[in-house]
Formats: C-alpha cells, structure tokens, sequence
C-alpha cells in the first residue's frame, strides 16, 4: 500500500476523507510553491507607460508570476486593474508581463506623477 | 546542514531532487495559506457611473487576495471571469476592480458612461500571505 502524509483540517477523519478541499496538506496533491517574491517601493510613475524590469531567476523557463500594486489611494490592487478616479475618468492602469529572463511592469500615468508600490511572487511551474 | 521537510512525486529522490517542479512540498518554499472566502453581490442603479461594496477581512495588514465575477450579463450564470474585469469601445471604458487595505476587501464597477440596473454578483479567496504592501 502507498504511504502518505495528509493532514485534515479539524473535523475531518484524516483516514477516510477524500476531498482536496478538507486537507490542510496532503502529499498526493502539489502545492502550489512560491519560488521567490519581491517588493519594489517608491516606484516612480513619470510616463505612460512606465516600464518596470526585475528577473525571475527562472531562465530560460516562464514561470507563473503574480502581483498586487499599492496606488497613491493606499489600496492593493490587482493586475489590469484600471484605478477609479472620481466623475467619469479613470486615473491608473498598471499590467504583468513575463518573459524567459524578465517580469515587467508596466504602470500607466494619467494626469501627473505618482509613486507606488509593487509586491510580486514567481510561482512553481512554467506557464 | 540545515534541516528541511522535503516531499517528491514518485520516482524522485527526496533527498538530491532540486528542481521545485519534482517536488510535492518542500519547506524552502513558501506556499499560500487561505483565510476566507465568500460571496459578494453589487447592486448598481441605472444612471450610476461608480459603485462598490466591502467585505471585511480584518487582517490588520493589505493580504494576498484573488476575485472573480459572474458573468450571468454576457455569458451566461454559472461562467467565472477573473476580476479585474475591463470593457472598452470607441467613446466608453468600464471596469469591475478589486482591492484591500488593512481592514477590508473592496470590488468597484466603474464606468465613464453610466450603468443600468444591474446586479454583480462575486466570489473572493483572501490568504493569509501578506503582500507587505
């Protein structure tokens, strides 16, 4: 018979579940591992678009990356988010590209200079 | 030598296997812990061109966080689109975005028009990995 370590959330008899979701690690299922992760403060955003570059550290794979963003508001926002402005405008937008060697930022600037943060993760697994 | 809990797919050496993809789990690597899910409904009114709404995470810290929303006004109920969610055309841009501060998780429908009645309805997973932001 096959060894494996599982853990259930409380609750749940480790021995007979049989649903992902009522473990809290099970070694049948990958888990979804961050490589690395980086924060990128005090970005200045001067032009439209304004493109910033860190490597992955993955090359020459792509691998899965993610990020949030801190506009001037004080709120995390997610990629491709278009930042609300008041009346009928939107203010910011900001995208994550990957390549081979590169993650890159790419923040757009409507109607004057700001700064902002960036949080990424480079995941397991190529895209 | 440090000590670290390695687990390999099978037919892998859990004790030389380096490449992340091999691995099963490995206490190098850091993975996303859930905190809370939940569903989310946004009334907007016609004539509006901004609404949002907030459920409260209370984390204390701006948490890692996915959205996504039903497309029940163009494909169908029952099809999930990742928020942020954008339209464009020629003269009128709309957007469906999520964000978090410290204490909440906000979904805003934003247009450079106006909306009509309409009724978003979302489904959010916040983890506890902080984004240090």
């Amino acid at each position: 018979m096959a060894q494996e370590i599982r853990v259930s959330k409380a609750g749940v008899n480790v021995l007979t579940a049989t649903d992902p979701n009522d473990f809290i690690f099970h070694s049948s299922y990958n888990t979804f591992k961050i490589l690395a992760e980086g924060t990128l403060l005090n970005q200045s955003i001067s032009a439209t678009p304004t493109e910033i570059t860190v490597s992955h550290g993955q090359n020459p794979s792509i691998p899965v990356v993610f990020g949030f963003i801190k506009f001037p508001d004080g709120r995390v926002y997610l990629p491709d988010s278009m930042q609300p402005s008041t009346g009928t405008s939107f203010k910011r937008d900001w995208r994550i590209y990957v390549d081979d060697t590169n993650i890159i930022f790419r923040v757009w600037e409507e109607g004057g200079t700001y700064t902002c943060d960036i949080k990424y993760y480079v995941f397991e697994t190529t895209i | 030598m440090s000590q670290k809990i390695v687990i390999t797919k099978a037919g892998f050496n859990a004790l030389t296997e380096t490449d992340p993809d091999n691995l099963i789990f490995s206490s190098d690597y850091a993975t996303l812990k859930y905190y809370s899910s939940g569903t989310l409904s946004l009334s907007i009114s016609s004539g509006d061109n901004e609404d949002e709404t907030s459920v409260a995470h209370n984390l204390g810290y701006k948490p890692f966080f996915v959205v996504f929303l039903e497309l029940d006004f163009s494909l169908g109920a029952g099809d999930w689109a990742c928020v942020p969610f954008n339209l464009d055309d020629t003269f009128v841009r709309s957007t469906v975005t999520a964000s978090v501060d410290n204490t909440n998780l906000y979904v805003t429908a934003k247009t450079t028009d106006t909306f009509s009645d309409i009724d978003l309805n979302f489904r959010y997973k916040i983890f506890r990995n902080s984004t240090g932001l």
